[in-house]
């Protein structure tokens, strides 16, 4: 499943366009990854909650500067809700 | 509280009601759950993709959902975490960083303190935060010392401008009187005055009125200009901020405009300051215009009868005289000048030229000058290119066929000799059909006579041939009295009897004399000359010919004759047809009539000569041009 059949359900399901389901749909990703990145954490009722799992920095020199500089990477993690699981491993 | 968030968002933009904003929101995430129970997979644009994995280990949930981020949302976050890094204080992380992270909070700082209280008493401990502090302290004064290094210039620069900015403008301070005090103070002044007035004087009602109505007006317009004269110096203040603002926002480029615009001002300062240089004067050279030039000018300038006058100049006028360009002389001569390079130009205008229209002009009769002596050279270079090529194409034509031009003109011996040794294996018929031989070409007696053979060979042929009339019968056994009684009825007999009955008696001397001749041979045809490759033949008169070449058509035998003719004036040709029966019918060509061999071989050692020099000439021309 992509995020065009997505659309498309919500185009059908909703009776509106696809343009405005596309438009709802990034303005939902937008607004989430936005807050992921403010708090580090969302949670979303009955899907689950994406974290930022942050890992111990790696110090190295950057450029000339002769200087320790911490590199950080983190990830995104997500961890689903009970209900997502059940729905999932329901026959 | 996302969910709120995102509802709101969603009924405000799009006006819907957020029941149905909601409905929405529920059904985005339940379309992904459906997506991923179905499909095993959703893929969410800018998000990620959710998968299902299967976990061996928990027999209630096998299946688990792993989200993978895309790379933009990764990158997102990873810059977040490294604008965060570069704000990193090593000592206050613990405390102040880690806020917002329960998770982090949790485990960093813990590990850290439960490492330190086994190990390092708390002497040590302050022992090394002090050095950890040195040490930090450090690393903060170099960093602001590099990044000082690297801001510096632009809030200097920034600086520098605000000064400038508000030496230029100043700004005048902002005095609001306080007017509603005063208006105030000014109308209990002014009643109490009026209450005294009146309850002093005891004026009628009326002049009071006025007094009071007089002072209002005069109140409102004092109000009225200071308030004008306030929002003016609002507005100035306003206006002089937005200045300041852009003036500030300027970037480097608009400085380094700003400064070039100085110095082209003090340039031009400079340039109006300080005279100017007076061109050098030039001293007055006599000069020859090239002929060519004049010719040129005359060509431009239409005047065709002039070549003298200007080939006899010149007095040069000098560039700065203070007449300048336009202010004619009213003579309409024309004017040459001479450059301090040697170069010529012609002025031929009723004005006087500055120096730039004298370069200008110059430059221009170069250009001309230079186009014409190209044109010149091309045309010429044509024609040297077409005779060349002309010429050369002639020489390889020839070169091409000179086999076939060397065997038709000057080999002819071969057919000559095929038809000789034709002639010595033939069958008897041959004088038979020399006999019967008609002369197409010249109208000599040669031509009707059919060739001489002196030999005792050919005799018993000429019994043998079949087509004899019975009056001829009996004049075959004497055919040399035969012959001109033949030939009797066609030409005039008596002058033709007479030398025939001589013959005879000239042929004893001649056949001895052609013994002694070097070089010749006799054969059955008659004298075979080796060197010059031709036969003297013996006519029935006595007389000898020369038989040059034997060709198989009529026209080449004469053309032949014509090419010979050419070369040795005075020599008549003559075609003698002749049938060698499977060798086919072949034209001799014959040359003159000599009384001797030897007067023969001249002649034909003389065209022999004349053709090997005109071969030679035509060889060398060639190998000269080649």
């Amino acid at each position: 499943m992509t995020t065009i059949d997505l659309i498309n359900k919500l185009a059908v399901e909703h009776n509106i366009t696809t343009g405005r389901a596309e438009m709802i749909v990034s303005i939902l990703v937008e607004r989430l990854v936005e807050k992921l990145k403010k708090d580090g954490e969302v949670q979303i009722t009955n899907f689950g909650t994406f974290s930022i799992r942050r890992k111990d920095p790696d110090s190295s020199s950057y450029m000339k500067l002769n200087e320790p500089i911490p590199m950080v990477k983190n990830h995104v993690t997500f961890f689903p809700d009970k209900i997502f699981l059940e729905s999932i491993n329901s026959h | 509280m996302i969910k709120q968030e995102i509802i709101e968002k969603i009924s405000k933009y799009f006006k819907l009601t957020s029941f149905e904003a909601e409905k929405i929101y529920d059904d985005i995430f339940a379309g992904i759950i459906k997506g991923v129970k179905e499909e095993n997979i959703a893929d969410v644009t800018n998000l990620g993709e959710f998968i299902i994995k299967y976990n061996s280990g928990d027999e209630n949930n096998k299946k688990t959902v792993e989200f993978l981020p895309t790379l933009s949302l990764e990158e997102e976050i990873n810059q977040r975490a490294f604008e965060e890094s570069r704000q990193f204080q090593p000592g206050k992380f613990i405390q102040s960083e880690l806020t917002d992270k329960p998770d982090a909070k949790n485990t960093i700082p813990t590990v850290v303190n439960e490492n330190l209280s086994g190990i390092i008493s708390d002497k040590e401990k302050n022992d090394i935060d002090q050095e950890h502090n040195v040490v930090e302290d450090e690393i903060k004064r170099r960093r602001d010392e590099i990044l000082g290094k690297i801001t510096k210039p632009k809030e200097e620069i920034k600086a520098e401008f605000n000064e400038k900015i508000n030496e230029s403008t100043i700004i005048p301070p902002v005095i609001i009187p306080p007017v509603t005090e005063k208006i105030t103070e000014v109308t209990v002044e002014h009643i109490e005055a009026k209450k005294t007035i009146e309850e002093v004087v005891n004026n009628p009602d009326e002049v009071s009125a006025k007094t009071e109505i007089t002072e209002k007006a005069e109140i409102t317009a004092k109000t009225e200009e200071i308030s004008k004269t306030s929002e003016e110096i609002k507005s100035n203040i306003t206006e002089t901020s937005k200045e300041v603002e852009e003036v500030t926002e300027n970037s480097f480029s608009d400085f380094f405009t700003e400064v070039s615009k100085e110095e082209h001002n003090v340039t031009s300062s400079i340039k109006s300051t300080i005279p100017p240089l007076e061109p050098p004067v030039v001293p007055p050279v006599e000069t020859v215009i090239p002929p060519g030039a004049v010719e040129l000018h005359n060509q431009i300038t239409g005047d065709q009868g002039k070549t003298n006058e200007y080939q006899t100049t010149i007095t040069p006028m000098p560039f700065a005289n203070g007449n300048g360009n336009g202010n004619g002389n009213g003579s309409g001569e024309n004017y040459e000048h001479k450059l301090q390079d040697n170069s010529y130009y012609i002025w031929y205008k009723d004005s006087e030229p500055n120096s730039t229209d004298t370069q200008t002009m110059s430059y221009e009769y170069e250009l001309l000058y230079q186009a014409t002596k190209e044109a010149e050279y091309k045309s010429k270079l044509r024609i040297y290119v077409t005779t060349f090529i002309m010429f050369f194409s002639i020489v390889l034509i020839l070169l091409i066929f000179s086999p076939v031009i060397y065997k038709y003109f000057f080999s002819p011996a071969e057919d000559q000799n095929s038809e000789e040794v034709q002639q010595e294996t033939s069958s008897t018929n041959e004088p038979q059909n020399s006999n019967q031989s008609t002369n197409q070409a010249s109208v000599n007696s040669l031509e009707n006579q059919p060739p001489v053979n002196n030999t005792t060979q050919e005799q018993p042929k000429q019994e043998v041939t079949p087509p004899v009339t019975q009056q001829e019968q009996p004049k075959q056994e004497a055919p040399k009295q035969e012959q001109p009684k033949q030939e009797a009825p066609k030409q005039e007999a008596p002058k033709q009897e007479a030398p025939k009955q001589e013959a005879p008696k000239q042929e004893a001397p001649k056949q001895n004399s052609t013994q002694s001749v070097p070089g010749v041979t006799k054969s059955s045809m008659g004298w075979l000359d080796d060197y010059n490759k031709v036969i003297y033949v013996q006519l029935e008169n006595g007389k000898f010919t020369i038989q040059e070449s034997a060709w198989d058509s009529d026209a080449k035998a004469n053309k032949r004759i014509s090419a010979v003719g050419g070369l040795v004036p005075g020599l008549k040709g003559s075609v003698l047809k002749v049938d060698l029966g499977s060798k086919g019918t072949w034209y001799r060509a014959r040359f003159g009539e000599f009384s001797t061999i030897e007067e023969a071989k001249q002649k034909a050692e003389e065209l022999r000569n004349k053709e090997k020099s005109r071969l030679h000439a035509m060889l060398l021309t060639f190998f000269l041009y080649a």
